[in-house]
């Protein structure tokens, strides 16, 4: 007895919690988690911090020359697919899934041939990470953006599926929500990166 | 400063705002790299301004009223006043409003200094609230009212919500000190109580220096 | 009812996996399939591996290092993570398969067998986290025996150099990442939604996932001793570039370890910060949290913002010894100091996040056993924030000797001096709430007493240490080794014991045997000082810590610590009796032994399944003992006065 009236509370579920904060939790968590990644990137300032104003390497060391416009046009790119993202999540707002299908599908495309474009400029720059501390910070602050737009292209395939399987609605898109602010963290980094890296 | 970026819409116009100023320090690099440098402090001193400026989203929504029931034939009143609980323009009048079932709550907040507020150190101020309370207590049960007494919270706002989650009301009645002389009505407290709970709310001004002719403190 | 016939669990189950035992046991989640799917996902990082060097023309094609790293280090336990289910859920979700939200199967513990699988109830996470941080507190703890056997006598040859230097390293490593923090964590992961008055913590799967990682962790430490070359043998600090390169293979198990532990502890982190913040119950404002509460939200900021820095500063030493780049090489154009910034830019704030929940802890205890209400409430809290705001400006209190520019020495010592203050506020005001209160020595109690005097003496050599002159002379010397452990033994681990044996009735729903406690306790206070205080006195006459061999003139000193040291070491055997037996055998415990006002004491002991069965309302301060006529909360309505949110017209 005692336990089929367990499952029975089972079934009903935990009591509906209260909410004390007018911020939804996964927005909220999804900004704290954006916090610390702006942190994990800061060390990774850090070192280029040290490596190039208290050491004084010179940026870039001769004889390594960095893609300054190939990089600038992955730029474009990567900050158009911040646009495709946010009209898909305005469609959806309004209803229109088609819209939202297709802006996630053509931002999904355009971070996809960022990384491509990045992968190829790595195979062409010419030195590679044993080639001291120019190239060390070079390869390991872009890579580390790298390694977080392929994280950013997997949340952009997990929602292109959902939005495709017609999960989403005007009422409850919350995950596309979620997923375009980590897209636009994505970006707003690759810009401070690219500033650094490449043009200062 | 409180954070504007709680949703996607803000995080997009953060990479405008991102974009922008790239380009300007993009500018200035090509000039000198050190110009770049100086560019994006400014920048990012930018950035920061336009976040502070930045309306927070939801904060001018107006939140949801409190109110709650008492069951029928029940009729209870919420009075919350400090210095003023003794008062003659009070007890009138409560005994104005009060029906035969009336059962009164008599909340008063311990009040104390700021310093004291953030020391935590509350026990003088709930002693003297104590006192005050137990005379306006007897007082009103002299009338014939079933009455109770409570120390409260030192923000009256939370020593009503407090009390409508122990004891629910029908109807609030706070009792200050003239314009002038009131904490209170300088935090508005009684417009604030209006806007936050959905009961009626009386306000009653006594004058105890009017009625006693003794200095108020307040 | 049918489900009274079927498996309770295979009720919610996805049709696929509805089929006979030994699929089930194959494809389901659990053990087995996270060995095999480890296997699996080891396979494909090798593959990666070879492929990717294979086309890149580098030589030899099977280097161990990498492959070590990718296959065994982060592939494989993905794929253990996978086989044991924590992300299930996710990957339905993410393929766009339906999915109940409302899914409750893999919520709370009716037998044992809950405790060993993913688990969304924060109270299972709670336990499990508990119990694995103490089976490597034990295995640290025997490690730090093995040092004291060496330590004994000089010229001592139990252990060759290399491989003493690789147990105080795997000591300090798992004592600080897979047990103090941890620890802190699973207390918290029990406790805080209880006192929020929540059903769960807001991501409760998450949740699940950062308990997971922490075992994954720890083998990653222990085994580190197996691989060729033996342990990591840096210390916990692993300073470049002697530790960025020409390190055995066991170097990048510390490396990788530190990872997976941090991740877990971030998570946790966050989980913590968004429930605090979204899910506290009606009245509850942030002045009226408990203190515990106010601990675990500030130790979460300090998480979230300092631990990326250790992740960093690991990457940088593992891609120097891995992938030959140049971050701390100093013939290439790196810079080796930077290691140390970084990796003491975390690692500073990491005392605080190994101290702040006890600080917790402790008001808790004290004001319950003391019944007063905790003096200073307000400035008990803006305490914590000023300590976490400070934390991060000392970091270099460190590195005083390490050739970094002398003008950062000053002001690192000024701002390490001030920190003295906020904390300096808190210890005053738990010794004012014990003033004219009405003391209860029991356990618990004990342990907080002996904290507040261990953790003075510790702060005492803090200070000392934080002036210039006086760290130049002891540093690197059993001084600090002193000071640690004070504050981290005496503070930390005292902190802890009280927590577990102050909430053991609540998380077992049996009391634990309090003579037993009081025993564990003296044995511990005893053991300790005789262990770690004669250390002071060594340090100061020259002894350097991290030898395996010393100066006969410090070899009495040496055999008294090291004999009590096995005292202090057997303590922990009382301890574990007492936990194990208690939890079998204890009597039955009341919802409120302690007659604590807080929420998690308002329901029965263990709690039930979800917690509450309605959202309590909270209508005063969780501190009000001895006035009369107080409440915290309220746990049901009253049909008399519900009170309602309206929208406003």
């Amino acid at each position: 007895m005692a336990a089929a009236h367990a499952e029975h509370l089972e079934h009903h579920g935990p009591p509906a919690p209260h909410y004390s904060s007018r911020v939804t939790p996964g927005v909220l968590g999804m900004f704290l988690f954006i916090a610390s990644e702006i942190m994990l990137f800061g060390s990774f300032f850090t070192a280029y911090f040290f490596v190039r104003v208290v050491n004084g390497t010179p940026w870039p060391t001769p004889p390594y020359h960095l893609p300054v416009y190939v990089a600038f046009i992955n730029t474009c790119i990567l900050v158009t697919s911040s646009f495709s993202m946010h009209w898909g999540l305005q469609s959806i707002k309004r209803g229109n899934v088609w819209g939202l299908r297709a802006g996630l599908l053509l931002t999904f495309l355009m971070g996809l041939s960022f990384l491509i474009t990045q992968a190829i400029e790595y195979s062409r720059i010419g030195f590679n990470t044993t080639n001291g501390a120019f190239a060390t910070i070079f390869f390991c602050l872009t890579g580390l953006h790298g390694v977080h737009v392929f994280v950013g292209l997997s949340i952009l395939g997990f929602m292109t599926i959902r939005a495709f399987r017609g999960h989403f609605s005007a009422e409850e898109h919350h995950g596309v929500e979620i997923g375009g602010i980590y897209w636009h963290f994505v970006d707003v980094m690759w810009i401070v990166v690219y500033l650094t890296v490449y043009i200062l | 400063m409180r954070n504007p970026l709680r949703s996607e819409d803000e995080a997009f116009r953060f990479l405008i705002a991102a974009v922008v100023a790239a380009l300007v320090i993009a500018g200035a690099a090509y000039v000198n790299t050190w110009l770049g440098v100086a560019a994006a402090v400014l920048a990012v001193a930018g950035i920061l301004w336009w976040l502070k400026q930045e309306p927070v989203p939801g904060a001018a929504d107006v939140p949801p009223k409190i109110t709650s029931e008492t069951p029928p034939g029940v009729h209870r009143l919420l009075v919350v006043a400090n210095e003023t609980v003794g008062g003659a323009a009070l007890l009138s009048t409560l005994e104005g409003l009060a029906q035969p079932t009336t059962e009164l709550l008599v909340v008063a907040p311990a009040l104390t200094s700021r310093v004291r507020h953030w020391a935590s150190d509350v026990d003088g101020a709930r002693a003297d609230a104590e006192v005050r309370l137990q005379a306006s207590v007897t007082r009103l049960e002299a009338t014939g009212l079933e009455v109770r007494g409570e120390i409260g919270d030192e923000d009256p706002l939370v020593a009503i919500e407090d009390a409508l989650r122990t004891f629910g009301a029908d109807a609030i009645v706070i009792s200050t000190h003239p314009e002038g002389r009131s904490n209170w009505l300088k935090q508005n407290v009684v417009d604030r109580a209006r806007e936050r709970f959905a009961l009626p709310v009386t306000h009653v001004v006594v004058d105890i220096a009017a009625e006693q002719n003794q200095p108020s403190k307040d | 009812m049918t489900a009274a016939t079927l498996d309770p669990h295979e009720h919610h189950l996805t049709p696929s996996v509805r089929r006979g035992p030994v699929r089930r046991l194959l494809l389901g989640p659990g053990f087995i399939r996270a060995g095999w799917m480890f296997c699996l996902f080891g396979a494909i990082g090798f593959g990666l591996v070879v492929g990717f060097r294979w086309w890149g023309g580098w030589q030899p094609l099977f280097d161990m290092t990498p492959i070590t790293l990718v296959s065994l280090l982060v592939a494989g336990p993905l794929g253990f993570l996978a086989g044991i289910g924590a992300f299930d859920y996710w990957t339905r979700y993410a393929i766009g398969s339906p999915t109940r939200p409302e899914d409750h199967s893999g919520h709370g513990a009716r037998t044992w067998h809950d405790y060993f699988r993913v688990n969304t109830d924060h109270k299972v996470i709670g336990v499990q986290y508990l119990v694995t941080t103490i089976f490597f507190f034990i295995a640290g703890g025997f490690l730090a025996m093995l040092v004291r056997v060496q330590l004994a006598r000089p010229g001592n040859h139990f252990f060759d150099p290399q491989t003493y230097n690789g147990l105080f390293s795997v000591h300090a490593s798992l004592m600080i990442f897979l047990f103090v923090i941890p620890a802190f964590a699973g207390l918290a992961n029990f406790v805080v939604p209880l006192m929020l008055g929540a059903p769960d913590m807001a991501f409760p799967r998450l949740n699940a996932l950062s308990f997971w990682l922490l075992p994954i962790a720890g083998i990653m430490m222990l085994s580190s001793f197996l691989v060729p070359g033996g342990a990591f043998a840096c210390g916990w600090t692993g300073y470049a570039p002697l530790c960025s390169t020409h390190q055995p293979l066991g170097a990048i198990f510390f490396n990788q370890g530190v990872q997976w532990a941090g991740a877990s502890s971030i998570m946790t982190a966050l989980n913590f910060l968004v429930t605090i913040i979204t899910m506290r119950a009606p009245g509850l404002t942030f002045w009226r949290l408990p203190l515990l509460v106010w601990a675990n939200f500030t130790t979460s900021l300090l998480v979230v913002i300092a631990t990326p820095f250790i992740a960093g500063s690991q990457f940088f030493s593992m891609f120097d010894h891995v992938m030959h780049t140049a971050f701390f090489d100093p013939n290439n154009g790196g810079y080796p100091l930077g290691y140390q910034h970084i990796f003491w830019f975390y690692s500073h704030p990491a005392v605080y996040i190994m101290m702040l929940p006890g600080f917790g802890i402790m008001s808790e205890v004290i004001s319950v056993f003391s019944r007063k209400p905790i003096f200073g409430y307000r400035l008990m809290a803006l305490s914590l924030m000023a300590i976490v705001v400070l934390g991060f400006s000392v970091w270099a209190h460190h590195m005083f000797t390490s050739g970094m520019s002398s003008w950062l020495r000053v002001p690192m010592m000024v701002t390490t001096l001030l920190i003295a203050v906020p904390t300096g506020i808190k210890i005053f005001s738990w010794i004012a709430t014990m003033w004219e209160g009405k003391l209860h020595f029991n356990t618990p109690m004990l342990f907080a007493l002996g904290f507040l005097s261990m953790f003075v003496i510790g702060g005492l050599s803090g200070v000392m240490l934080g002036a210039v002159p006086i760290d130049i002379h002891v540093t690197d010397t059993y001084f600090i080794v002193a000071h640690l452990h004070y504050v981290l033994f005496g503070g930390s681990v005292f902190t802890i014991f009280a927590g577990i044996y102050y909430w053991f009735p609540k998380m077992t729903g049996r009391m634990y045997d309090e003579r037993l406690g009081k025993l564990h306790f003296w044995l511990t206070f005893v053991g300790f000082n005789l262990t770690f205080f004669p250390m002071h006195l060594l340090g100061t006459e020259g002894m350097p810590r991290r030898v395996a061999d010393y100066a006969p003139k410090f070899a009495d000193l040496n055999m008294f610590i090291s004999l009590a040291s096995f005292g202090l070491g057997a303590s922990v055997l009382v301890f574990l009796y007492n936990m194990i037996t208690s939890w079998k055998n204890g009597p039955i415990a009341p919802a409120n032994p302690w007659r604590a006002l807080t929420l998690e004491w308002q329901v029965s002991s263990p709690p039930p399944i979800f917690n509450f069965d309605e959202i309590p309302q909270v209508v005063g301060s969780p501190y009000e003992y001895g006035v009369p006529g107080a409440q915290h909360a309220i746990l049901a309505p009253s049909p008399t006065h519900a009170v309602e949110e309206v929208a406003a017209p």
